[in-house]
């Protein structure tokens, strides 16, 4: 796919796509086979910081960061033995680099043009900094909010009565995840005078030794605020290992189901008295 | 480093409100100053319940953007002779819980603990926000 | 010296510490308590600390020892509003008060002995007369 452009037609075109290329927003290069730069629009000035005399007729290189000028040379040779156009790069980041050696990252577009029987490459360029920062930004932000879900998911307290609430844990349990819950956990209690607190652990993945401390160290830290717990979603599985480990969760109150344990919390709550 | 004096129970009680002041002061969470001020009271009345009496004094640290609250005890008491066993749950001369030391190492980041018989006891403790 | 005003309602003391307590204030408080429900007959003590920022081994023991003694005097005690912070730091300390009743607030800590609040008359008595409260007008 190669544009032709006659003779005749040259010469008012040139001035009218020159006015036309030096409005556009992005840069424009003219290459020859050999790779000298034979045009470029006024953007390219800017964002090269060369002036015209300057780039005229010198190797595209020129506005290459250093360690890529040779392999470049043998790429644009590729090129020309097979010219369609294409996005420079893909898939790789490209930098170019201004006069003062400072680089930027860009996105190029190559594409074949046949002047007068010459063979020529077309580039456009653009800047993506600060599509890059701006991208940088957006990840990290999508990644807060991430984790900050994931931080709220592992500890989410649910009001399913008044003076109840549930927690479920679910996942992995590690000392961090459930001092934080902990933390939040009691010190709602204690802003919304919550009696009972229901743990539910049908979704923690494995119940050891360490995370049973972690439930009876909240249990304890509940009661003593002068509340109760109830540990709920005890699966059989759970109930085998926590007694094949030998831990005593005889200070716990416990049921094999959320539904008995809230039977039990509001019973609780009814009468006043705790367990 | 400011100091305190240990010579009595309202010393103790100085000592840890001073800390609860500077972890305040510093912007600490309530968690963070209450666990660093605990410690501070528990390490205050060893030293002149069994120290015989000395000092506490403390700084406050600044590691990149970290916050943190340096404190030593410093007695001339009879020291601890086996280290191990007074660092132990539930160990204590006096037939108490003993839980003041074990405990207050659980509380802080840093916890130092050097003593030579006769010579008196130095804890070292450290709390990050 | 500095003390804690106890003031009985009904067959109840109640406690509230308000000031930073030292070791023989402690010591003296716990006292004052076990004379005081001798003098009363109260049957029950609320110990309100919902003001304390700080409970050491010390304080936390005089308090488990205060509630194991009016027990052997047949009171029971309710320790009330203990905050987050106090309560995470005693258990990270191994200190986890076994066999003390506890409660959010007075109000709770009221209903957990059986008397409400807003049921209490002018003369000290509930209304609504829980077995508790039957036994100490029987002694009066
Ligand atoms: N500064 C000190 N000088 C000498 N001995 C000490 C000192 N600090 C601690 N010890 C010894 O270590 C033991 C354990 O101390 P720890 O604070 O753990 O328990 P405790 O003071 O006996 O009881 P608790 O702190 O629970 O009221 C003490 O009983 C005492 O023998
Ligand atoms: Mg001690």
């Amino acid at each position: 796919m190669t544009t032709t452009v006659t003779n005749k037609a040259t010469a008012n075109i040139n001035k009218i796509l020159d006015t036309v290329l030096d409005a556009a927003p992005i840069g424009f290069l003219l290459v020859d086979s050999q790779g000298r730069i034979k045009h470029f629009n006024k953007h390219c000035e800017g964002l090269f910081g060369f002036t015209k005399k300057e780039l005229l007729d010198k190797p595209i290189e020129t506005l290459l960061p250093g360690q890529l000028r040779e392999s470049h040379v043998g790429m644009r040779d590729n090129f020309i033995t097979e010219p369609w156009p294409r996005m420079m790069g893909a898939g790789r980041e490209l930098f170019a680099q201004r006069k003062d050696g400072s680089q930027f990252p860009i996105e190029i577009g190559l594409g074949p043009v046949e002047i007068e029987g010459e063979m020529y490459v077309t580039a456009t360029v653009i800047d993506i900094t600060e599509k890059q920062q701006h991208d940088a930004q957006k990840k990290a932000r999508l990644e807060q909010s991430h984790y900050e879900e994931l931080m709220q998911l592992s500890s989410p307290l649910l009001t399913v009565w008044k003076g109840i609430k549930v927690l479920p844990l679910v996942g992995t349990l590690d000392s961090i995840r459930t001092q934080d819950a902990m933390e939040k956990a009691l010190t709602c209690m204690a802003e919304e005078q919550i009696r009972v607190l229901i743990v539910d652990i049908t979704g923690v993945l494995t119940v050891d030794t360490m995370v049973s401390d972690h439930l009876i160290r909240m249990a304890t830290a509940v009661r003593l605020m002068g509340g109760d717990c109830i540990l709920t979603g005890i699966s059989p599985e759970v109930a085998r290992t926590v007694t094949q480990l030998g831990v005593d969760l005889s200070t716990l109150h416990t049921r094999a189901t959320l539904a008995d344990g809230l039977a039990l919390g509001i019973k609780v709550i009814e009468t006043g008295r705790g367990f | 480093m400011d100091k305190i004096e240990i010579r009595d129970e309202h010393d103790v009680v100085l000592a840890r409100t001073a800390a609860r002041d500077v972890a305040g002061a510093q912007g600490f969470s309530v968690m963070a100053k209450t666990r660093i001020a605990t410690a501070v009271s528990e390490l205050a009345r060893n030293v002149f319940l069994h120290g015989d009496g000395g000092y506490m004094e403390y700084e406050v640290l600044r590691e990149g953007n970290k916050i943190g609250i340096h404190c030593r005890f410093v007695d001339q008491g009879p020291g601890i002779p086996n280290i191990e066993q007074a660092m132990q749950d539930g160990f204590s001369s006096i037939a108490t819980l003993g839980h003041g030391l074990p405990g207050a190492r659980r509380l802080v980041d840093d916890f130092k603990i050097h003593s030579e018989p006769g010579r008196g006891v130095r804890v070292e403790i450290i709390k990050w926000n | 010296m500095q003390s804690i005003p106890v003031l009985k309602i009904g067959p109840v003391l109640l406690v509230s510490i308000q000031t930073e307590l030292h070791d023989s204030l402690a010591v003296n408080l716990q006292d004052t308590i076990l004379y005081k429900i001798r003098d009363t007959r109260a049957r029950a003590v609320l110990i309100d600390i919902t003001a304390m920022e700080i409970v050491d081994s010390f304080i936390a023991r005089i308090l488990s020892e205060t509630t194991q003694m009016a027990s052997v005097m047949d009171a029971r005690v309710v320790l009330v509003g203990m905050r987050p912070a106090v309560t995470m730091t005693l258990v990270d300390m191994g200190m986890t008060l076994p066999g003390i009743d506890t409660a959010i607030n007075i109000e709770a800590g009221l209903f957990k002995l059986g008397y409400e609040l807003c049921a209490i008359r002018q003369d000290g008595h509930a209304v609504r007369e829980p077995a508790l409260m039957e036994t100490v007008d029987g002694q009066d």
